[in-house]
């Protein structure tokens, strides 16, 4: 009789234990979907802006061909990375990459009337270099918001107990992260003797 | 005595670093009180007024939110950047429609930024926000800071309007007493005729209390706050009940629903 008991203690102990393991990985894995999700969505968001961006670049590069040579390097780099842009497709990764490469490539566009002041009686320039700052600060921050995103997913998926739901569960740490120029990294170099 | 001194010439030299930190973020600047925050002190009263007025009606009549502001610099900060911060910090239009603006004019750096939300970025896309901006560098490279803002937010004003199938009134001055009424949040005009009302009612309702006794005064308060919230005054009655904010017409917590409209970098500015 005694026996039955302590049995049937340790049934519902175990059972308990299960409970618990199996709510705590259920719980886990469903943050994770959400988290993973929001990934997803953050990223959408930075495609439809970099998608805004590839649209208005031939229109742009349009207006001021009667200025610029077309041989110009700043309009043959835009053009390459566009190019580039179009090649990686929707693999994340290299998407990410062209796309910095893009972003490059166009930060001179957006002082060409420093170097060419004509440009500035140019309407239709101006206003194509509203739409393109304006698409360049909605990336950034489109960015942003990704990365923070992405961030909380990786935080998530790496700190214990969940880390181990999430190995189960084959949510793994996403490096995709947004990252500035590695070439920003090093000390700019001034010389005064030229 | 030595310690004395040294104390006081910490708080000397703590103070003269706070003098040449005079720089603004977004974090130092106070919370919105109207629509128009002229934190740097350069606008007329006359357009601050009309300006009031004008973003009144977009807020009420189309239901976006127009924050005009400006600060004397942005701390060294990117123009849009600051703008953008403080839309966020702010929540300029209300949260699932996002349609907010907001016009920064940072008067010592000489630069401007309209910065539009996700909800307008529609109707006011970057080239048409460029032009409307650079539609005010004229005058405000006369200093004439208040009709720039005004002008700039007419045309803004007005897409919106047109956009929302609603019609503007010329920004004409409204009685006191309408204006409490009809504007929930900004404390920041009517706000003499809120006074001048509360005056009248506590004089009025001082006289009987006393005869009533000493239990009258919550229930006065409660008679007020109802007798204003019959008048139309949204937020008014519960405002007087807490006995709480001498603006009387706000309906609490920053003015109109400023909070949680989001932008996702649209907009356009420069410099003049």
């Amino acid at each position: 009789m005694k026996a039955g008991f302590v049995g049937i203690g340790v049934v519902v102990v175990l059972l308990i234990a299960l409970l618990f393991v199996g709510g705590s990985y259920i719980g886990a894995k469903n943050h994770m979907v959400a988290l993973n999700a929001d990934v997803d969505t953050a990223y959408s968001d930075v495609s439809i802006a970099q998608q805004r961006r590839m649209d208005l670049i031939p229109n742009l590069v349009a207006s001021v061909k009667g200025y610029v040579s077309e041989e110009s390097a700043v309009l043959t780099n835009i053009a390459n990375a566009r190019a580039g842009v179009i090649a990686a497709g929707s693999n994340r990764a290299s998407s990410i990459q062209a796309n910095q490469q893009l972003t490059m490539a166009i930060s001179p566009l957006l002082r060409l009337q420093e170097a060419y002041p004509n440009l500035k009686g140019n309407e239709q320039f101006i206003r194509l270099e509203d739409e393109l700052a304006g698409t360049e600060n909605r990336i950034a921050i489109s960015r942003e918001r990704y990365n923070s995103s992405l961030k909380g997913y990786n935080v998530y998926v790496q700190q214990f107990p969940a880390s181990i739901w999430a190995n189960i569960a084959g949510f793994h740490y996403r490096d995709e992260y947004y990252k500035g120029n590695p070439a920003n990294g090093a000390a700019p170099t001034v010389d005064f003797s030229k | 005595m030595n310690v004395v001194r040294k104390v006081s010439i910490l708080f000397i030299l703590s103070f003269a670093a706070l003098a040449g930190l005079r720089a603004e973020t977004v974090g130092q600047l106070p919370k919105p009180t109207s629509y128009v925050s002229d934190f740097a002190n350069v606008m007329d009263a006359a357009s601050k007024q009309q300006l009031e007025e004008l973003c009144r009606q977009v807020d009420q009549k189309a239901k976006a939110q127009i924050a005009v502001v400006t600060v004397n610099d942005t701390g060294g900060e990117d123009v849009f950047q600051f703008t953008q911060d403080l839309q966020q910090k702010w929540g300029v239009g209300t949260k699932p429609l996002d349609r907010g603006i907001v016009m920064l004019f940072a008067i010592h750096d000489h630069k401007r930024w309209i910065n539009v939300g996700k909800g307008l970025e529609g109707i006011l896309n970057d080239a048409k926000v460029g032009d409307i901006g650079r539609s005010m560098v004229p005058q405000l490279k006369n200093e004439q800071y208040g009709p720039a803002a005004l002008g700039g937010a007419q045309q803004i004003a007005n897409v919106i309007a047109t956009d929302s199938n609603v019609t503007l009134d010329a920004p004409v001055q409204h009685t006191y007493r309408r204006q409490a009424v009809q504007q929930s949040g900004g404390r920041g005009f009517g706000i003499s005729g809120i006074i001048f009302l509360l005056v009248v009612f506590f004089l009025l309702f001082r006289g009987r209390g006393g005869r009533g006794g000493g239990g009258g005064g919550g229930l006065m308060w409660l008679l007020l706050g109802s007798l204003l919230g019959g008048g139309g005054g949204r937020g008014g009655g519960g405002g007087f009940g807490g006995g709480g904010d001498s603006g009387g017409g706000d309906g609490g917590g920053g003015f109109g629903g400023f909070g949680g409209g989001d932008s996702g970098g649209g907009g356009a500015g420069g410099d003049w």
